[in-house]
């Protein structure tokens, strides 16, 4: 069992030999699939010889969705049952999405407020979790075939503007199609590590990745091995998915139709046709569009008076970037365009002007997310020397008095990272105390997200103003939130793991894996049970083996209290209840973790020695 | 701030001086990640990537707390035990940095143009430069209340400063 690897830079162990992991790019239109082996990476083809796969999934009546192009002839044809752009609604509520409404070709169920959205799609109810869920299987099998082996692991790609809801989703899309995520990095930082290896870049780069439905602009200095995002900014509500829509409702005014209510399939229809016509307009100066029996010529030059205002927004969000990354357009030495929608020539005209630079257009704008996102997987699997560093996009806060968004954690803020703030009661004899926290830049808590709200109870009775509530905010390199509160005079915890009121929660998850698996609902609990004791097993003996190998770095009472404590855990695996068998073994791992940092050190110090650590314990 | 802070300078292997070198920072904040980023633990036992999460969190805490001059120096202030720059100060300021403040504030809402801005923003950036002198100075001369008194004046003039830039930037957008 290994318990900490260090590999020196070049060597690399194989431990992978029957499964591998592969880089994902989740695109809101188009999602690829990578696969990296040593220090390059390619983009896995299907027989058609297409890397890309449009991110649309067609729901039949009886038998399993259909993922890519099957599913986009259906979309184009206005067939129900189709969903796409479903990136759009991950980790949204139903307020989130009104605006969106009637722009989509399928039914939204907005249920109750604070809920998640249900999708309706012939005759079944799924989530934007469930969509995510079939692509992310459709590309693990691509993967899978292409490699002859099974693939458990990605790297999966989020917008580096997603919030702390959005990648949950993500991630618990992940889950479901039975991948292990290894990171989620964020688009533009993936596309920064793949230009940067591929060019040798050294300096402040800007990545300006626009999407289908996502903008995203990030700084990062690039030099010998390290990726240090700067800052990040972005929409995740801006792509060229607008494109399309302004052409579309331009084509319905041309055409005199602007009036006449449009069923969902003629909406599905029109944006295709609109889509076309953008992709025609990157090469000619005009684009006829044959609709409803009428033919109307679209000019380049009207087509950028009907997307300047989004690319202006885009703008908007550079100049944002370089405030907060304390940068000048001067300082920036290239400007990287990824995503599809930067081949669009008014988006690369306003980025020259922009910039006062021609923009960097020499890599594939729809794979080198994909390709930064394998590379990514095999450093994290096979040992890498390059490093990541990313920041957090936007601000994390709790709500105090009055409704006020107070800011613990700062956006730009780099990666892991853990910041705390105390509070007290404000009444007599106040027992509990309201935690609600939020993400986002403005300045009351109704203008910002709300991420969760629990309530720490059990604080013992006293006067107003003694008690000292800590709150620590955890962000992992993941960019996901871990809450924990704390009454420090008696000691009174709880953690939470931030599931935002619009995600799923993981009962919720457990069922859909559960529903997903044929024939396994009866012994589900058993399952989970056994996965448990399993779990608990697995930390007993790593534990117990440590103990032996590293007891000079034992202190004080810890052997009889991590002894008294397996004890404990063994009483709980007896029994059958799977929630006192995780809370023990949690408990073992908390008590423990200052022993387990010792080790860490030491394991460094032998490795800055020049030891060659490989496994630190057997 | 809060009460139980890791000794940042040695978490990065920097002596606790006021007068860093930015790019020894940079060298160190670069190394100490590349061996306790949880990249590196991928794979590895829960504890030890929860204690690599620990250390890469207070790394990266170090890092952006001594970057910044203003809170290097309230940093270093705070290891002395004086809280400079948080809801209970230990020192109160002196009527002559009131009285400073306050005309900064009546010049700032006194100028309009943006040339006129940009030469506000210059004074204020030397002014700055020379705050950061004179806490150099008290720090090596291990002369707390002045190095506290004189943190807190280069707090006044960063938020002055950022004033500027906020109306620059609104002057610029008039035109």
């Amino acid at each position: 069992m290994k318990l900490l690897q260090i590999y020196e830079p070049g060597e690399t162990p194989l431990p992978h030999d029957d499964f591998a992991a592969v880089g994902i790019d989740l695109g809101t239109t188009n999602s690829v699939v990578a696969i990296a082996s040593d220090s390059s990476a390619e983009v896995v083809h299907n027989i058609h010889g297409h890397a890309l796969v449009p991110s649309i999934v067609y729901y039949p009546y009886n038998g399993e969705p259909e993922v890519g192009y099957p599913a986009k002839q259906r979309y184009e044809k206005g067939e129900k049952g189709t969903v796409a752009s479903v990136k759009r609604l991950m980790g949204r509520g139903v307020e989130d999405i009104k605006s969106l409404l009637g722009n989509l070709p399928y039914d939204v169920m907005l249920g109750e407020a604070g809920g998640m959205v249900r999708l309706k799609l012939n005759g079944r109810e799924v989530t934007p979790v469930e969509v995510s869920a079939e692509i992310l299987k459709y590309l693990k099998h691509s993967a899978e075939k292409a490699l002859g082996k099974d693939v458990k692991q990605a790297v999966i790609t989020v917008p580096a503007y997603f919030d702390d809801a959005a990648r949950a989703a993500t991630k618990d899309a992940a889950r479901l199609a039975g991948l292990e995520v290894l990171r989620l990095i964020n688009e533009p930082t993936a596309a920064a590590l793949a230009y940067g290896l591929d060019k040798g870049a050294q300096g402040i780069y800007a990545i300006f990745d626009l999407g289908g439905g996502t903008f995203d602009i990030s700084l990062l200095r690039l030099e010998k091995g390290i990726f240090q995002v700067l800052a990040t900014a972005g929409d995740t509500m801006l792509g060229g998915d607008d494109f399309d829509q302004a052409v579309a409702a331009w084509v319905l005014t041309e055409a005199g139709l602007s009036t006449t209510p449009l069923t969902s399939n003629e909406v599905g229809e029109l944006v295709a046709l609109a889509c076309k016509a953008k992709h025609q307009l990157s090469h000619n100066e005009s684009a006829a569009i044959h609709y409803a029996d009428k033919i109307v010529i679209l000019e380049r030059a009207a087509f950028n008076e009907l997307i300047q205002p989004y690319v202006e927004r885009a703008m908007a969000v550079c100049e944002q970037a370089l405030l907060d990354a304390q940068l000048s357009i001067g300082d920036v030495k290239g400007v990287v365009m990824v995503g599809g929608s930067t081949r669009v020539p008014l988006v690369q005209d306003m980025v020259r002007e922009f910039f006062g630079k021609q923009p960097l257009t020499d890599v594939n704008p729809d794979e080198v997310v994909a390709i930064g996102a394998a590379l990514q997987a095999y450093g994290l699997t096979a040992g890498s020397d390059n490093l990541l560093l990313d920041v957090i996009p936007l601000s994390l806060g709790l709500e105090t008095m009055g409704g006020i968004a107070e800011k613990v954690i700062y956006r730009n803020t780099p990666i892991p990272v853990s910041m705390s703030q105390d509070f007290t009661t404000y009444q007599d004899g106040q027992t509990g105390i309201q935690v609600h926290v939020v993400q986002g830049e403005r300045e009351m808590v109704q203008d910002n997200r709300s991420l969760a709200q629990f309530e720490l109870s059990g604080i013992p009775p006293m006067p107003a103003g003694i008690a000292r509530v800590r709150v620590t905010f955890t962000v992992d390199a993941d960019g996901l939130l871990t809450v924990t509160a704390e009454e420090k005079n008696t000691g009174v915890q709880q953690a939470v793991h931030i599931r935002p009121s619009y995600g799923l929660p993981t009962e919720q998850i457990e069922k859909m894996l559960i529903d997903s698996m044929e024939n396994a609902r009866d012994d589900i609990t058993r399952r989970l049970l056994v996965e448990a004791r399993v779990e608990a097993e697995r930390l007993i003996s790593e534990l117990g083996a440590v103990m032996k190998q590293d007891a000079d770095l034992l202190e004080g009472s810890e052997k009889t209290r991590f002894e008294r404590q397996m004890a404990v855990l063994r009483n709980a695996m007896a029994g059958e209840d799977r929630d006192y068998i995780d809370a023990e073994a949690q408990e073992l791992g908390r008590i423990s973790q200052a022993f387990a940092e010792r080790r860490m050190d030491k394991a460094i110090g032998l490795a800055l020695k020049g030891a060659h650590i490989d496994n630190a314990a057997k | 701030m809060s009460p139980a802070l890791p000794d940042y300078f040695a978490l990065l292997g920097l002596s606790a001086i006021f007068d860093i070198d930015p790019q020894a920072l940079e060298t160190a904040y670069f190394s100490q990640q590349r061996l306790y980023h949880p990249d590196r633990f991928v794979g590895t036992a829960p504890a030890e990537r929860q204690a690599a999460l620990q250390r890469s969190g207070d790394i990266n805490n170090a890092y952006q707390t001594l970057k910044n001059p203003l809170s290097r120096a309230q940093y270093l202030l705070h290891l002395q035990g004086i809280a400079v720059g948080t809801e209970a100060d230990s020192i109160k300021p002196s009527q002559a940095l009131l009285m400073e403040t306050m005309e900064w504030r009546e010049t700032i809402d006194g100028t309009q143009g943006a040339e006129e801005m940009a030469t506000l923003d210059n004074t204020l950036e030397t002014m700055i430069t020379q705050s950061h002198a004179t806490i150099a100075n008290a720090f090596s001369a291990s002369q707390w209340e002045r190095m506290a008194h004189e943190t807190l004046r280069l707090g006044y003039l960063t938020k002055a400063r950022a004033a500027v830039a906020l109306q620059k930037k609104r002057a610029e957008k008039a035109v």
